[in-house]
């Protein structure tokens, strides 16, 4: 039985959120995606199946609003907002991203005051509170914001958004809205109160930072720059150059030093890898030490494809992994092993898809294919009341 | 109207967190948050890495082992949990635990996977001792004996090559980047296993039901980027780096201001947004020129826009940009550097950072819980505890353990209590955050 077959979410979301809702779709919620009688703009998101943009092939989309419903619905117009405010109150969470302006502009704020047991999550640029929340941002802003585009990228080159073209803040963000939309789900059984969860992307991608943030700063104050996949403490930690690509290699305890060592002489003949200097912990290898110690590990990985070094590192027990393109992600065995691929229909094809982010003893995780364009709206509508006059009436002014 | 408080979420939820940096801490934090009380096994023997990078400042004549009360990153990783200091491995260690393990409710582990089957903390091991607890493994690459990666070491820094996350991170071709300074899969690991925890909780609730979770921070850093695989997998096309472009937003960069190293981040996903930018650049070259009339122009023009940008900004004071920017309807940040988000007017005035209480410091430095909710109040008070800092509370309250044993069990190495408590440290760090410390935090809602 799915955990949150009775829980039914209204999805206002953008690329910002649109990850949260579809984790709870998965998980068995029953979520209503409304979209622009028009069309959702996410269903112009690129990439298309065949390449060429057709929103009724857009793979983002379909990816993104698995297990959903779909009522189509001009929020932007008053007939609109008074459906969705009636649709809400069938509904235990409206769950939006984009804008505080549109936020406001649509009235989900008071929403929550209109129905007291409902949830309102809201992902915004900025949040919903602060000098800044009218600010306009995006996952690109918000890396800045958040204090990780800066010490991303190579020191001789401009600061790198994290894989600008993956957009990961938004699935942070997507995450902890979600988060908190099931911590105020049991609220709401327990006590039958609602509220309003309110997230920044800044505030997303900060909780990120670990050790490139201000806690670690404050300690030592010295800020953390862009240094690419290499640190400056010691060697060889980051990527070096395979066969076939690069592979990413860390020598944190002496223990993996000494295998490295060992390895190094073994396959390459380099007498010097075993010098006793080189030996110890990760920070006994500063300065000409870890220049030395990454030529030596260059030497090596450069006679082995990266999943050969991978698998043979690990063999001896130091922690090593290929960087992996898309391609060959898609072809890791460890991710065969476990069956982890999935077939999803996307426009009448099946293509291999992602797998569960989580396995379980009984609750259920399923993504079931994304819905066409305004597939559910009369049955959902007739639901809540309205008549099929009435329905022939909106769609005549282009409501639904 | 009873104005009693509503209780947080996860009120009245025990969590038993064995964790190494940085996925299950993560998970853990946010549960404390939410009002669970979590507890973190530690054994001195193999002390979670957080603890073992101690502070810069601790000077050499104290005890070896007080650097574990005092960790830098605790404010990420450690603060708003209970510490219990207990040798599972020795008999009448894993007798308490398993006594704990009988009064618990959420077990959350993120040990390697031989590690997990060494201690017997498998999920049917902790289900054969408490059949209702939720249990979430999630080592690095999934709980499977028979799966090639079983003895696989996953430290957090090689999880974003493995998953695709580094390849698509760097300059056109150039040596991939990678993100290097932080470790995204370990967040989202982190998440998903909250997700997924809270998810088992509310389905507990009804059917009173336990759960084994089985999850591989790989498997979920690769769903993350869901699109970009279906594209391979679709269409055969295979993403690469990009700097910092997408194909829905021209211009998008990062572009020098005065000063070293100060860079501002500017992205235009609309033609309004490039329209606000050149209301604010009045009557520069970059407003009047062909190449970047149009959004497509704009795009095919990537890289002459972002040398025309970048002379333009050299001029500005960073901050004195982004108002600008931002003020005429233009997406524009700092790209904050760490002393930055210290003074950040937003953080700040959403209380990101905070200073919580610390047995040794005092007060300590403490990243808060990013969501905000309006009934909830998910914040942390409490800082990092000291390494064993609540044996008393769980032994001798919550296990009924009488102080004489408890005693006894710490002289034999089966208990690690606090090292020299009385010693105590004005935290040198708080000379940073000064206008974080306010009075006006509220108490936290009763347990």
């Amino acid at each position: 039985m799915p955990t949150f077959d009775t829980t039914r979410i209204i999805d206002l979301t953008d690329a910002s959120g649109v990850y949260g809702t579809k984790l709870l779709a998965d998980h068995g919620a029953e979520a209503i995606r409304i979209e622009h009688p028009g069309g959702d703009p996410l269903r112009l998101h690129p990439p298309f199946v065949g390449g060429t943009p057709d929103p009724d092939r857009s793979l983002y989309w379909h990816y993104m609003n698995t297990s959903k419903k779909s009522v189509t619905l001009d929020v932007e117009t008053a007939d609109g907002r008074a459906i969705l405010a009636r649709l809400a109150g069938t509904a235990a969470v409206v769950a939006y991203s984009g804008s505080a302006e549109r936020f406001r502009r649509l009235g989900l704020d008071r929403l929550s005051t209109e129905h007291p047991d409902l949830i309102v999550s809201a992902v915004t640029p900025f949040g919903l509170t602060g000098p800044f929340q009218d600010w306009a941002g995006n996952d690109a802003v918000a890396w800045g914001a958040g204090g990780l585009t800066f010490s991303t990228g190579w020191p001789d080159k401009p600061p790198l958004t994290p894989a600008p073209i993956a957009e990961l803040s938004y699935i942070l963000a997507g995450y902890l809205a979600s988060i908190g939309t099931l911590a105020a789900l049991r609220t709401r059984r327990r006590h039958g109160k609602g509220q309003v969860v309110d997230l920044s992307l800044q505030q997303a991608v900060l909780t990120a930072s670990g050790e490139a943030g201000a806690s670690a700063f404050i300690d030592d104050a010295e800020l953390r720059t862009r240094m690419g996949s290499k640190r400056s403490f010691t060697g060889p930690m980051g990527h070096f150059r395979t066969s076939d690509g690069f592979a990413s290699i860390l020598a944190l305890m002496p223990a993996h030093w000494d295998a490295m060592a060992a390895w190094i002489h073994e396959r390459t003949g380099h007498e010097g890898a075993l010098d006793e200097s080189l030996r110890g912990a990760a920070n006994a290898r500063s300065g000409d030490l870890r220049d030395l110690a990454n030529y030596f590990t260059e030497e090596l990985a450069a006679t082995y494809t990266k999943q050969e070094l991978f698998e043979e590192g690990q063999r001896r027990g130091v922690s090593i992994t290929p960087v992996n393109d898309p391609a060959s992600a898609t072809m890791d065995p460890q991710l065969a092993y476990r069956e982890y691929w999935r077939q999803l229909e996307i426009a009448g094809e099946r293509v291999k898809s992602p797998g569960p982010p989580a396995r379980y003893s009984t609750l259920s995780w399923d993504a079931r294919p994304a819905p066409e364009r305004g597939a559910h709206t009369v049955e959902i509508l007739e639901e809540i009341g309205l008549t099929a006059t009435q329905l022939g009436g909106l769609a005549a002014a282009g409501v639904i | 109207m009873s104005s009693a408080p509503i209780p947080r979420p996860l009120d009245g939820i025990r969590v038993l967190e064995f964790s190494q940096a940085i996925a299950a801490p993560t998970c853990g934090r946010y549960l404390s948050a939410l009002g669970a009380e979590v507890i973190k096994m530690e054994n001195l023997m193999a002390p979670d890495l957080i603890r073992a990078m101690g502070p810069s400042w601790l000077t050499a004549e104290v005890h070896p082992l007080i650097k574990f009360d005092v960790p830098p990153m605790g404010g990420e990783y450690v603060s708003g949990k209970l510490s219990c200091g207990l040798n599972i491995s020795a008999p009448r260690g894993r007798e308490l635990l398993d006594d704990l393990l009988r009064s618990s409710d959420v077990v959350i582990i993120n040990y390697s996977a031989s590690a997990i089957k060494n201690l017997a903390l498998r999920g049917e091991d902790v289900l054969a001792i408490n059949p209702s607890i939720i249990y979430c493994g999630l080592p690095g690459f999934g709980y499977d004996e028979g799966a090639p990666y079983f003895t696989y070491k996953a430290w957090g820094p090689n999880q974003a090559p493995i998953s695709g996350i580094d390849h698509l991170t760097g300059y056109p071709g150039d040596d991939p980047s990678g993100l290097g300074s932080f470790s995204y899969p370990d967040f989202t690991g982190g998440m998903q296993a909250a997700f997924s925890i809270l998810s088992a909780i509310f389905d507990r609730d009804v059917t009173g039901s336990g759960q084994i979770i089985d999850m591989s921070q790989m498997e979920v850093a690769v769903a993350a980027l869901g699109p970009i695989m279906l594209d391979y997998t679709a269409n055969g096309v295979n993403h690469g780096a990009t700097g910092n472009r997408v194909p829905w937003a021209a211009p998008q960069g990062t572009y020098p201001t005065r000063g070293s190293e100060r860079w501002i981040v500017v992205s235009c996903t609309e033609d309004a947004h490039w329209e606000a930018l050149c209301s604010v650049a009045g009557s520069e070259a970059l407003v009047i020129d062909d190449r970047f009339s149009t959004f497509a122009s704009r795009r095919a023009n990537a890289d002459a826009l972002d040398e025309a940008l970048a002379t333009w900004t050299a001029g500005f004071h960073s901050r004195d940009l982004v108002y600008r920017l931002q003020a005429a309807g233009c997406p524009a940040y700092l790209v904050s550097d760490q002393a930055d988000l210290l003074v950040d007017p937003q953080l700040e005035s959403r209380r990101a950072y905070s200073v919580a209480d610390h047995a040794r410091l005092g007060k300590d430095f403490t990243l808060q819980f990013p969501v905000h909710m309006s009934l909830a109040d998910p914040r942390m008070p409490r800082g990092t505890p000291t390494f064993g800092q609540d044996n008393e509370y769980i032994f001798e309250k919550v296990l009924g353990v009488s102080h004489e044993e408890r005693t006894a069990l710490a002289e034999s190495g089966v208990v690690f209590e606090t090292i020299q408590p009385e010693i105590r440290f004005d935290n040198p760090q708080l000379r940073w955050v000064r206008h974080l410390w306010r009075d006006d935090w509220p108490a936290s809602p009763a347990r």
